[in-house]
């Protein structure tokens, strides 16, 4: 009786709220933004949002770090590659109807770094603009006319180009930063095909269309994106029709989702790496045969289709295979642990040694089981005599002390930003990221790497860079401070009405092209 | 009675304050530097001194917690430093979502509770009485994940016959007056929007419900079958009243103490301890909140979150003692205890 009752209830709430839904994209994940200023925020479902409602000067081509011309049509560079000039859009407009010019531009990269900026001071500010160096790299920003910018460098710096097609360099509304304040992460306005429209935190928050995008009018009505924290949850609302997509799949469910005919899997290199650190300031791993042997004792291969369950590949380089230069003629380390006992003999070691596994204790993008993770190198370290006892900390207490370089051997990884090999080889490889907080957790010190990477850095032209760049995978290949272990995948799910959405190398997710089919 | 209530007053404000300088010591006694877990990966160390000067971690900890209770004092919680929004603000919009759904749990409960205590008592030993008893031990015993996930298994995906996440659909707006959204689709006179937060409101209030519906069974049963054996029982039997009304007027409002004791402080707890289904129901309430201010070390978030929670607690309290005077007649607060 009371089930028939219910029943009557869902029929009748059911086919209610089916007619709005097909202009509708509802759009799972596992947590809500934390604000949605472009430039001040630092997490993946913030960006996720903001990538929707703001453009840059320039963006990434489809599936591709490339870059192509977004608010600014065109761009040329002075001989002494110190002042990039910038011609803007012209006749585009601010969800709130400021016209987009170059006073904008000034406006939303200039209070990043300029002291003297009103809207300089914000508590938390800045951090990817801190974290990219650009105070560095950016001397001076001005607006020549309406519809040019002219930016001067401090030295040449080629990477400089792929940083502004990033989040954080997205072009705000200078009209709502100073209505709203401290609160304009609540109120965000951008020139992008998507306008805010509502935020219910944990919950929600809605974007609707732009009617006037200068790239076209995006197909849906409304985009939603909702906060599913349970991953199991997230997946039922998916095949419940709840949800129309969702991201950050564990592997446990692609086969669930591949056998569910109403639902369609997606899938790609991820632009990231999960590596072992050896510290090379600490005994024995000042040697290089100890860790090479390392390198020979660990099975990658069965690493990646035990715990990732295929959704990753073995790494070879620091840099992912889609990134450009790298390197395909440099052969990884085999897995053979007869070997890995030779040469720890060799190093003096013949009944091997012990020392800490470090792991951190939350999953990372790159490593969704860095526990189990560690357990497996443990035991293929163990077979060859090396005796690794695992060590693990709370995540903010794990990067303080890997960064101080108390860690043996540490796990960590790395998520690329900009689609530069800049943004993997310089920042965790290069001898100046050992101070602390170190990105360098090997502690690897080569001069050698270094004059490449600083050549690679000021070089504009790409086939150049790319000769540089491979030869410094070749140079950390031979000292292997790391043990590369994998390349995760990323991955998303769709109902099978939805159409247009392709991964993007970076992560981000744009769903301006996507079409509904109900 | 008054005076009573007023002298109860006066003791919240030590309590909350004790509380306040506890939980400031012990956020700040933990390891882990909100700086460092923010900027994660990708600290420099110019942007971890910038970030931990502009949070004001470079302060000596009396001076941090001296501001602190300064801002406290003119009703400020500060900004949280994780989203930079006031934390009263992040306060307004999840305080009553967890508060409905406490809500709704502890009448779930209260009805599963004291229908099952009472008929577990008055017919002792009887198969009521024993599947009452079975019931509730599973029920205290199960874990709320676990429970949280069969029912969606088999309520939700089995038989579909309800949603699995949020407070209302995607695609329903309920503009927030309140905050508590049966009443504010009510006052907006959206029924469709209500029977939508009642549908989606009803498997996480069970899943909430179970324990203190378990709990409270037992309590009744027992504290029942105290009082059936009183003389004033068998007086009202003996002049004649129906078992029913002898069982619910007389002894049930008697034995009623106990049990309204453990209402209260199953409501307070549940309060501020729904993380697990709030979680699982991707419901936007303050426990997951709370939880995730812990992880990020967004202290202002966990000592604002804890102020509230630990107000409505005593508050619950101290409605709690209120209501003892009024089903007891007996129990009077003095003016001068």
């Amino acid at each position: 009786m009371g089930s028939r009752w219910l029943l009557l209830v869902l029929v009748l709430l059911s086919s209610s709220c089916e007619g709005d839904r097909t202009a509708t994209l509802v759009f799972g994940r596992g947590g809500d933004s934390v604000g949605l200023d472009p430039a001040l925020e630092s997490d993946g479902e913030s960006f996720k949002v903001c990538d929707n409602i703001y453009d840059s000067l320039v963006r990434f081509r489809k599936e591709s770090t490339d870059i192509e011309p977004a608010l600014a049509t065109s761009w040329m560079v002075s001989d002494d590659r110190l002042t990039w000039t910038f011609l803007l859009r012209e006749g585009v407009k601010f969800h709130d109807g400021t016209p987009f010019d170059a006073e904008a531009v000034v406006f939303s990269l200039g209070r990043q770094f300029q002291k003297d900026h009103p809207h300089h001071e914000v508590e938390g500010a800045y951090q990817y603009w801190n974290s990219m160096s650009m105070s560095d790299i950016v001397k001076d920003i001005r607006s020549v006319s309406p519809h040019r910018v002219d930016v001067e460098l401090h030295r040449p710096t080629a990477p400089f180009l792929s940083n502004l097609a990033m989040g954080f360099c997205s072009i705000v509304s200078p009209t709502a930063v100073r209505k709203w304040g401290e609160d304009y992460p609540r109120h965000p306005v951008g020139t992008g095909p998507f306008a805010f429209a509502e935020w219910i935190k944990d919950d929600r928050i809605v974007l609707t269309r732009n009617t006037d995008y200068w790239d076209g009018v995006p197909a849906v009505e409304r985009v939603i994106f909702r906060s599913i924290p349970e991953n199991s949850v997230r997946l039922i609302a998916l095949s419940q029709g709840a949800i129309s997509g969702m991201d950050n799949l564990v592997p446990d469910f692609i086969p669930n989702i591949e056998a569910n005919p109403k639902l369609k899997l997606l899938k790609q290199a991820g632009m990231n790496v999960g590596y072992l650190a050896m510290n090379m300031d600490r005994h024995p791993f000042h040697l290089l045969k100890v860790r090479r042997a390392v390198n020979h004792a660990i099975n990658k291969q069965a690493i990646v289709d035990n715990l990732y369950h295929g959704l990753a590949n073995v790494a070879v380089n620091p840099i992912p295979p889609t990134m450009w230069s790298y390197h395909e003629g440099i052969v990884g380390y085999a897995y053979d642990p007869a070997r890995a006992r030779r040469l720890l003999a060799e190093a003096g070691f013949p009944e091997g040694f012990k020392t800490t596994l470090w792991a951190m204790p939350v999953p990372r993008p790159y490593m969704p089981q860095p526990l189990k993770l560690a357990q497996a190198i443990q035991a293929d370290l163990k077979a060859v005599g090396i005796e690794a006892e695992i060590v693990t900390y709370e995540w903010g207490t794990y990067l303080d002390k890997v960064q101080r370089g108390q860690h043996d051997m540490g796990l960590l990884g790395w998520t690329g930003d900009n689609g530069d090999p800049d943004n993997f080889l310089y920042v965790l490889l290069d001898q100046s990221a050992t101070a602390f907080p170190a990105n360098n957790i090997a502690f690897y010190r080569s001069e050698e790497l270094h004059e490449l990477l600083i050549q690679a850095q000021v070089e504009v032209n790409v086939e150049t860079r790319t000769d540089l760049y491979r030869r410094a995978q070749e140079i950390i290949h031979r000292d292997a401070p790391w043990t590369p272990l994998v390349h995760v995948a990323q991955t998303a799910a769709f109902g099978k009405d939805v159409a247009g959405f392709s991964l993007h190398p970076t992560g981000r997710k744009w769903f301006k092209d996507v079409t509904l089919n109900r | 009675m008054a005076g009573f209530v007023l002298r109860r007053l006066t003791t919240i404000v030590p309590t909350l304050l004790g509380i306040t300088v506890a939980v400031f010591l012990m956020v700040h006694l933990v390891p882990g530097d909100p700086a460092q877990v923010m900027l994660g990966e990708r600290a420099t160390p110019e942007s971890l001194e910038v970030l931990r000067r502009e949070l004001g971690l470079d302060q000596p900890w009396y001076v941090q917690l001296g501001r602190y209770l300064g801002g406290l004092a003119s009703g400020d919680l500060g900004r949280s430093i994780k989203s930079h929004t006031p934390v009263s603000a992040e306060l307004a919009t999840r305080f009553p979502a967890t508060f409905e759904l406490t809500l709704a749990a502890m009448v779930l409960a209260c009805a599963i509770g004291l229908v099952a205590g009472v008929l577990s008592a008055t017919r002792r030993n009887s198969i009521w009485d024993f599947a009452g008893l079975a019931a509730s031990l599973a029920g205290v015993s199960m874990p709320i994940f676990w429970l949280g996930l069969i029912l969606i298994l088999f309520l939700a995906v089995n038989l579909g016959w309800f949603p699995v996440a949020g407070r209302v659909s995607a695609t329903t707006y309920i503009e927030a007056r309140t905050g508590l959204f049966l009443i504010d689709s009510l006052v907006a006179g959206n029924f469709r929007a209500f029977g939508d937060v009642v549908h989606h409101l009803f498997l996480p209030a069970l899943t909430l419900g179970t324990v203190p519906a378990a709990v409270i069974s037992r309590m009744t049963r027992s504290s029942l079958l105290e009082v059936l054996h009183e003389d004033y029982v068998r007086t009202g039997r003996a002049k004649g009243l129906v078992e029913w009304l002898v069982v619910l007027r007389h002894a049930l409002r008697n034995a009623f103490i106990p049990v309204l004791t453990v209402i209260s402080l199953q409501f307070g707890y549940l309060l501020g301890g729904a993380v697990i289904t709030e979680t699982i129901f991707a419901w936007p309430g303050i426990g997951r909140w709370l939880l995730l201010a812990v992880y990020a070390r967004d202290f202002r978030a966990i000592q604002g979150g804890v102020l509230l929670v630990s107000l409505t607690f005593v508050t619950i309290n101290l409605i709690a003692d209120v209501l003892y005077a009024w089903i007891d007649p007996r129990i009077k607060y003095r003016e001068s205890s």
